[in-house]
């Protein structure tokens, strides 16, 4: 039986058992430690959660191809979606692997019911309670997420970015800032306007693209940037503004949602098609429709695969406008 | 894509071996240039090829600031470090890179401002970037400004 994904904020089941299984996955160590895989700083356990967290960093860090740099192997370009449909699937087997529970299903973030509240409003959602995510702060100091030096299982940023991009160790809480970078968060209109685009994605297949994607990941309109997708990011802040913002388990829950809205988009009646396919220059390896995506995690997965993965989940809604 | 197709390297120990397979990935210790950056921007025009490339040499406190930068086609500039962003001005950039990574350049994190430490520089920098809901205002209208800069051909920064 396939999972079903639900909102985190209308079923408590599915927000206790994620953070049941975040919090495991963070305190599985591998066995290597930083160190081991050469990242600079102190030497520091690395666990199934940080894995994740350097999976996305590396790939953001990949540019395809080389000699530009906007375009990269999971963002600014097609293969954005289906990329983190992939990153997804992997974390939510490990959920079920920890949580011996072969149904779960990784919840959703509807950010943009939570972008009909007012600024003020948002920053106290109900996502934000100490039973759900915790709140904001330097460290945060509430909820399931919160630091506290002197426990060893309080939950501890130990891979993060440097303003150089490059990845460091580090020991410290999780960060949060809410509406310090973006006022407030998407609202549905703005989803209702990304479901409205006729095409999935369009050419020169960058941050400035027409089309769906582009308007997913948050890119356009140019006078409303950052939207959808890197609105949220923005509006966290802290954690959720470098290449490492996997730390912060509402990366998750974000994506689940832009997942979510882009499987709205796949059962819209026109259903635009993944572009480009693979007559599609080879300066866009890695977005074509049938080219290897940047997997790491797995063996080689395409985006064609990703486009039908209802044996691995659904959705217990697609309401999302 | 049927569950079965997926051939996962899912157990833990696999996918440590998956990403100590790309050590170098994660042991660079700049991702960027060493000195300036140089962006190039590239496209056709009634069958011309335009090519604009644009220098970057960004400094704090007098120490370079060299990770990735990018210029998108319509002005927007960008900063690898802080990936859900685009900037109309590289001054803005740099003000949210110092605000993201607060340890990276000496000041403490929160939302108070810090009294400059007898370093005038700081002293400059103080009003610009601490987050306030002026600055936000600002910085969206900074948006606008940039397509406006970009329909007249201005570069970006």
């Amino acid at each position: 039986m396939a999972a079903v994904r639900r909102n985190i904020l209308t079923d408590a089941t599915a927000r206790d058992q994620y953070i049941e299984g975040a919090r495991l996955l963070k305190a599985e160590q591998l066995g290597p430690t930083t160190t081991s895989f050469g990242i600079p700083g102190p030497a520091l356990p690395v666990s199934t959660w940080d894995l994740f967290v350097a999976w996305h960093h590396i790939a953001m860090n990949r540019f395809t191809p080389p000699s530009q740099m906007d375009r990269n192997a999971a963002h600014r370009g097609p293969v954005f979606l289906p990329w983190h449909r992939l990153m997804l699937i992997l974390l939510e087997l490990q959920f079920q692997r920890v949580l011996e529970d072969d149904n779960f299903g990784l919840p959703y973030w509807d950010w943009a019911a939570d972008g009909e509240l007012s600024p003020a409003q948002q920053a106290t959602s109900a996502l934000w309670d100490d039973d759900t995510l915790g709140g904001q702060g330097s460290p945060v100091s509430t909820g399931p997420f919160a630091f506290d030096a002197a426990q060893a299982d309080s939950w501890r940023v130990l891979i993060a970015a440097n303003a150089q991009g490059a990845l460091r160790s580090t020991n410290r809480g999780l960060r949060r800032a809410f509406g310090q970078s973006a006022p407030d968060l998407p609202r549905q209109s703005h989803v209702a306007s990304s479901l409205a685009l006729a095409a999935y994605d369009q050419s020169p297949w960058s941050t400035t693209s027409g089309g769906f994607r582009n308007r997913l990941e948050g890119w356009r309109p140019l006078a409303a940037a950052p939207g959808l997708h890197n609105r949220v990011h923005v509006w966290v802040g802290g954690d959720m503004l470098p290449s490492s913002s996997p730390n912060d388990p509402v990366f998750y829950l974000n994506h689940c949602n832009v997942d979510r809205i882009w499987a709205a988009f796949q059962a819209s009646a026109s259903n635009p098609p993944y572009v480009p396919d693979n007559s599609a220059s080879a300066t866009l390896q890695g977005h074509r429709i049938d080219d290897q995506m940047y997997a790491l995690l797995s063996d080689p997965v395409t985006p064609r695969q990703m486009l039908d993965v209802q044996s691995f989940y659904s959705y217990d809604s697609l309401d999302v406008a | 894509m049927a569950k079965d197709e997926l051939d996962l390297s899912g157990e833990p120990k696999s996918l440590v071996e998956s990403i100590a397979r790309h050590e170098d990935d994660l042991s660079q210790e700049h991702h960027g240039h060493e000195g300036p950056i140089e962006t190039v921007r590239e496209t056709r025009y009634r069958n011309h090829r335009i090519v604009v490339r644009t220098t970057y040499a960004i400094t704090v406190d007098d120490v370079p600031v060299e990770g990735h930068l990018g210029v998108s086609n319509d002005g927007q500039v960008h900063y690898h470090a802080i990936p859900n962003l685009g900037f109309s001005s590289a001054l803005d950039l740099v003000k949210k890179v110092i605000d993201t990574f607060p340890e990276d350049f000496g000041e403490s994190y929160g939302d108070e401002d810090e009294p400059p430490h007898g370093d005038g520089g700081h002293d400059h920098d103080d009003g610009g970037h601490e987050p306030s809901p002026g600055a936000h205002e600002h910085g969206e209208g900074g948006h606008e400004h940039g397509e406006d800069a970009h329909e007249h051909g201005k570069d970006p920064a």
